[in-house]
């Protein structure tokens, strides 16, 4: 009885004076590349934040992204998660084949406040975003597309035995809400029906679409300007897997350290050295920046990640039609179809430093032939962008 | 601070636990006072003196009654009935004047917020002061020790409710054991893998059912609510109260159990002596037993209950729905003790559980909803009424996937488990020497949890 009282004391002791040792000994971290997020680090004291509370929470925070073997221990958590039968993990779910798709967002409500983890969405939200969408087509004076692209479980539910009733009402609901003059492309059930068929057209541990994805979205929108002759056949491209190391935001979410990395695929045609890309006013190498290949985050290589405004035009000089893209991350790994046939001038809607929600000034300012809205519904449940365009 | 958090773990109860058993004996109280107050002060650093006001004036008063008891019996009558309001002056002013000034209509006071554990501390001085009226137990003369038996940190902002005269010894002299030690670390780690393993993954459950009924209201919805809300309260207090028993006996303190099985009760008066039952046993000893108990006929009786259970509920909360809540056991308390318990006797046992639980799952409906007309709401909605219908897919989606996780909530409020492990173990050597590493193992994993997780709230901390 001693024994396995001195046994029972001495391994606890170990455990948590252990932990607290290498917390003092080891450095802080600022990143945490698996999780793909900044940590946080200790904060400063001050009897201001002693008394209102806000010191101890801080310090928590700081205590949990800074706490040794975080990473295992996150992984382990995963692990029990799924061993509970759950078949998801912080709002991750975890399908057929390693397939990731976030079912749990931090919903924003009509009144502007937010319903974290939820799988539902608020009608009103999405009636003022379309609301938002049909006041920017009233204001245009160019032609005016809307790419809506579906959230990872709105198109690969199947793999999950999840119900697509909600993604079906969300679908409807903004069918609903955007005047009959709005042309909407439509890409969530075709998709829906490749995954079915077998076709990789999600990441399975990123939130975007692949290539090949991007590659169908494209023939929707070239129907939809009226341009499907044009469109060009996809056996012409040659695919290159750039990346079979892609851990994408699903997996740094999810913490099921378990699952494989995704390929990454550039479709290239050759031409690619022709085009003249800028970001934020300064020139980039091209269409794909891949130093990005060698990180975690290898979806960046698009266009070179997140930029407030991206130009591409022929280095050339010679003129084309101007499609003006405000957009989400999304539309990244579609423009280098689409610069084929356009200039273009992207928007990161998104984006916290620029409001680009004042869609017809822009169209004026970059002399926009035609405009194609891509966001996805995972952004339009979540933020407040669409229903400010004007 | 709670138990279940990072900094505690591996800041404060190392630190605590080397300070502590590097001290002398005599020191031992005083780093006790010392840490405790800390561990308050941590989240509220200005309620501290709140406390202080509280525990001295109980101090002072101790000794004026003390000093009148035995010559002039009216006259310590009047110091302790001073002292038992000034301390229930500062409770009902934090926790009760807004309230009662919107009953009453008078102005309210703003920025008015709920001392952590006001409720369990004061009535831990409450019962230093009534048992030493009483002549129950002697005056305390350290205040050093009495300063460590109402801020002990284990006990301080959830309970048990320990009353004084159960450790008033200890305070004195206590013996820290190895083996007391190692049973406080199991029960330790058992308390912090209910909390977190199982309570904080049921509130998850909760939060997301009581989120989709917001715009998708099923029945099915409205039961998973009740349900997972039932467990998840048992899980996190019973969780936390097991935290609060393993702490003290690391410090060499043996604190009155506060749970014991409480939803394999056949009657709503046996889960009443099985739920929180410190809580439970104040009661009784400083109201139903002063006020008659069962002693003085029927009607009197049906009084004294109701008395108890219109305090129990208030005692919750300032808020209808815990006056709601108290009455609702005070009315089935009432009907079980007059005809209902002899009919219930006759009912085959699965019958009673049933009939226990079904009131059981109602009764944390209206405690769990302080917006009413929301209760009133989910009520409805378990009958189907207000619904879109008895079921949806995703939430029978959700039901599956949480199957697992309720089946192991359901069999761990039993005492099955522990009685198969026991039986298991018993004679075996080897399967006794996994108990070390299996306590190690359920504290990583937890931390584990802790680490992915900004979700830990804790009920009781409100109370």
């Amino acid at each position: 009885m001693k024994f396995m009282s001195w046994a029972t004391v001495l391994l606890f002791l170990a455990a948590i004076a252990g932990f607290s040792v290498a917390f003092i000994l080891l450095p802080d971290r600022t990143f945490s590349e698996q999780e793909n997020r900044g940590l946080r680090t200790l904060p400063a004291l001050s009897w201001q934040g002693l008394r209102t509370g806000e010191f101890s929470s801080a310090v928590n925070d700081y205590f949990a992204d800074q706490l040794p073997l975080r990473d295992m221990l996150v992984g382990w958590k995963g692990a029990v998660e799924l061993a509970l039968g759950k078949g998801e993990n912080d709002g991750i779910l975890l399908g057929a084949g390693g397939q990731l798709a976030r079912r749990r967002f931090d919903m924003r409500r009509a009144d502007g406040s937010t319903l974290t983890d939820a799988d539902v969405f608020d009608p009103a939200t999405v009636a003022a975003a379309c609301a938002g969408i049909n006041r920017a087509a009233a204001a245009l004076s160019c032609p005016f597309d809307v790419l809506l692209t579906g959230r990872s479980i709105d198109v690969t539910a199947p793999a999950f035995g999840y119900p697509t009733a909600f993604s079906d009402a969300l679908l409807e609901s903004v069918r609903q809400g955007l005047d009959p003059s709005v042309r909407r492309i439509e890409t969530v059930s075709l998709l829906r029906e490749r995954t079915r068929a077998g076709e990789r057209v999600y990441y399975r541990t990123d939130h975007h679409w692949t290539t090949l994805g991007a590659y169908y979205a494209y023939c929707e929108v070239m129907k939809a300007c009226g341009m499907e002759e044009q469109i060009i056949p996809a056996e012409r491209f040659t695919r290159q897997t750039v990346s079979d190391r892609f851990y994408g935001t699903l997996w740094s979410a999810g913490g099921m350290k378990w699952v494989r990395p995704d390929t990454v695929e550039f479709w290239l045609l050759g031409n690619e050295g022709d085009f003249a890309v800028t970001a934020d006013g300064k020139p980039l190498p091209g269409l794909y920046a891949r130093e990005w290949l060698r990180k975690k985050d290898c979806y960046s290589a698009f266009l070179d990640g997140t930029h407030d405004v991206v130009t591409v035009r022929l280095a050339s000089g010679e003129p084309r039609p101007t499609l003006l893209l405000p957009k989400d991350s999304f539309a990244n790994s579609l423009a280098p179809f689409l610069a084929q046939h356009f200039d273009l001038v992207l928007l990161n809607l998104s984006s916290t430093r620029t409001d680009f929600t004042d869609l017809s000034g822009a169209a004026e300012r970059y002399g926009a032939d035609r405009v194609l809205l891509v966001y996805t519904l995972g952004n339009l449940i979540t933020a407040d962008r669409l229903q400010r365009l004007r | 601070m709670v138990f279940s958090s990072l900094v505690f773990l591996f800041a404060y109860l190392p630190a605590v636990l080397l300070v502590y058993y590097l001290s002398p004996l005599h020191w031992r109280n005083a780093v006790l006072f010392a840490v405790s107050l800390l561990f308050y002060g941590w989240g509220e650093p200005v309620y501290i003196l709140l406390m202080m006001a509280s525990v001295t004036s109980a101090y002072i008063f101790g000794f004026l009654i003390a000093r009148c008891r035995d010559e002039k019996p009216a006259q310590a009558r009047r110091w302790m009935l001073v002292s038992v309001l000034i301390n229930l002056s500062f409770l009902f002013f934090f926790k009760y004047y807004n309230f009662f000034a919107s009953v009453l209509r008078l102005p309210q006071i703003a920025g008015l917020s709920l001392p952590i554990g006001i409720s369990f501390y004061t009535f831990q001085i409450l019962s230093y002061t009534i048992d030493l009226w009483r002549g129950e137990t002697a005056v305390q003369r350290s205040y050093v020790a009495f300063g460590t038996y109402v801020t002990l940190f284990p006990q301080l902002i959830a309970g048990p409710i320990v009353r004084y005269q159960e450790i008033d010894a200890q305070l004195a002299r206590r013996r820290e054991t190895v083996d007391g030690f190692a049973s406080g670390v199991r029960r330790f780690c058992c308390g912090l893998g209910k909390k977190v393993l199982l309570g904080d993954t049921l509130a998850a459950g909760y939060v997301y059912y009581q989120n989709l009924q917001l715009f998708e209201p099923t029945a099915l919805g409205a039961w998973m609510i009740v349900i997972l809300y039932t467990l998840h309260l048992y899980y996190d207090f019973s969780g936390y109260s097991d935290m609060a028993i393993g702490l003290g006996r690391m410090f060499g303190f043996s604190f009155p159990e506060n749970f014991n099985y409480p939803y394999i009760a056949k009657s709503i008066t046996e889960f009443w002596r099985r739920w929180h039952i410190t809580l439970s046993v104040w009661f009784r000893e400083y109201v139903y037993i002063p006020l008659g108990g069962n002693r003085k006929g029927r009607l009197r009786q049906c009084r004294n209950i109701a008395v108890v259970w219109a305090l129990t509920g208030l005692w919750h909360g300032a808020s209808w729905n815990f006056v709601l809540w108290g009455l609702y056991f005070c009315v089935i308390l009432i009907c079980e003790h007059l005809f209902l318990r002899r009919w219930l006797e006759q009912t085959p046992a699965v019958l009673r559980h049933l009939y226990t639980m079904l009131l059981v799952v109602v009764g944390f409906l209206i405690f769990s909803y302080t917006d009413l007309s929301a209760g009133y709401a989910c009520f409805r909605a378990l009958f189907g009424l207000g619904t879109v219908g008895f079921w949806a897919p995703v939430a029978g989606y959700q039901l599956l996937r949480l199957l697992p996780l309720l089946a192991l909530a359901a069999v761990g409020c039993t005492p099955w488990p522990r009685r198969w492990f026991m039986r298991w173990t018993a004679g075996r050597r080897p399967a006794r020497a996994l108990v070390p590493v299996l306590s190690a193992l359920l504290l990583v994993i937890c931390v584990a949890y802790l680490a992915d997780s900004t979700f830990s709230p804790f009920e009781y901390l409100n109370f």
